[in-house]
């Protein structure tokens, strides 16, 4: 009987293994950090800095009063000069979510997404009903273009280490090169092994 | 007239384009745009995305890790590297260390040639 049991509890040992880890749902604006690298609560304190910044700056009143319309914005890429791998879509997305639930900055697609639009109207000159066909050459010029840098210091030493990300995004006038806005975010983190 | 061909259609462009120019543009503004035109496609491709260009920075705590386990890594190499070779004696065996091989009793620290 005394053997069966410890047969039994060597069979049961895998369970309860399989048993030890535990994954629970967070909230995403619950601060949480593990390793000390770039992590959720890092990109959602870059994305609220640049939508309160960049939709309370004068460029977007100035150029209402200019041109009488709203401005169309397009994003550009975003240059990881860092020392980890940022993904910056994770913020830059908050950003264009904020142009397009305000309806106060127009946006329009670009890169891959816009390759993928004109084959989809490609496809429509020869597939697609006559009433219901795209044309091309009407597509929305952007004003402005949506570019950004992340940037890193760190200094370690035995088991500490201070790290610096500064992360910066910029709008530029696609016709005149002049750059109307600039926001940034610092974020610093000391950090004990 | 097939050598003409192109620099016409380019001064005629030139020349479309010089006419719709607006005040104040520089009137060699088609050149560049030329020269854009033609990269535009490899360049905007980029648009939405992060390009990576990051950096190792030195990190003392890290770097340590890095050496211990490139050590049992390498200790596991020769070990594989002992393990698998076919035995012909100490003489072949190119991570035998025949200096310090006998310790304190050994040929390092030996008193004169002869012992």
């Amino acid at each position: 009987m005394k053997k069966a049991l410890l047969y039994a509890s060597f069979l049961a040992l895998p369970a309860f293994f399989a048993c030890s880890r535990q994954v629970s749902r967070i909230s995403p604006n619950e601060q949480v950090d593990i390793s000390g690298r770039w992590n959720n609560t890092d990109s959602r304190l870059v994305s609220e800095e640049m939508i309160q910044t960049v939709l309370n700056s004068n460029w977007l009143a100035n150029h209402v009063q200019a041109k009488g319309s709203k401005p169309t914005v397009i994003v550009g890429f975003v240059a990881n000069k860092s020392h980890e791998h940022i993904d910056a879509e994770t913020f830059v997305k908050d950003v264009e979510q904020s142009f397009v639930k305000t309806e106060r900055v127009r946006l329009v697609q670009g890169g891959k997404k816009r390759e993928e639009l004109r084959a989809e109207r490609a496809d429509q000159q020869t597939n697609s009903s006559a009433s219901t066909m795209k044309k091309f050459g009407l597509e929305n010029g952007a004003d402005y273009i949506l570019q950004g840098s992340i940037n890193s210091i760190v200094d370690a030493h035995k088991k500490k280490k201070e790290v610096y990300y500064q992360v910066n995004l910029e709008l530029t006038n696609l016709e005149t090169n002049e750059v109307v806005w600039i926001g940034d975010k610092k974020i610093a983190k000391l950090v004990k092994n | 007239m097939k050598k003409a061909l192109p620099l016409f259609v380019f001064v005629l462009g030139t020349v479309s384009a010089a006419a719709q120019a607006v005040p104040d543009q520089n009137p060699a503004f088609a050149v560049s745009r030329e020269k854009y035109m033609r990269m535009a496609d490899s360049i905007t491709k980029w648009h939405s995305t992060t390009v990576h260009d990051t950096y190792k920075a030195y990190d003392w705590y890290e770097a340590r890790e890095e050496r211990r386990t490139e050590r049992r890594n390498n200790r596991y190499a020769i070990r594989l590297a002992r393990a698998q070779r076919v035995d012909r004696g100490y003489y072949y065996d190119p991570y035998f260390d025949s200096y310090n091989y006998g310790g304190r009793f050994g040929f390092r620290n030996r008193r004169s040639f002869w012992w």
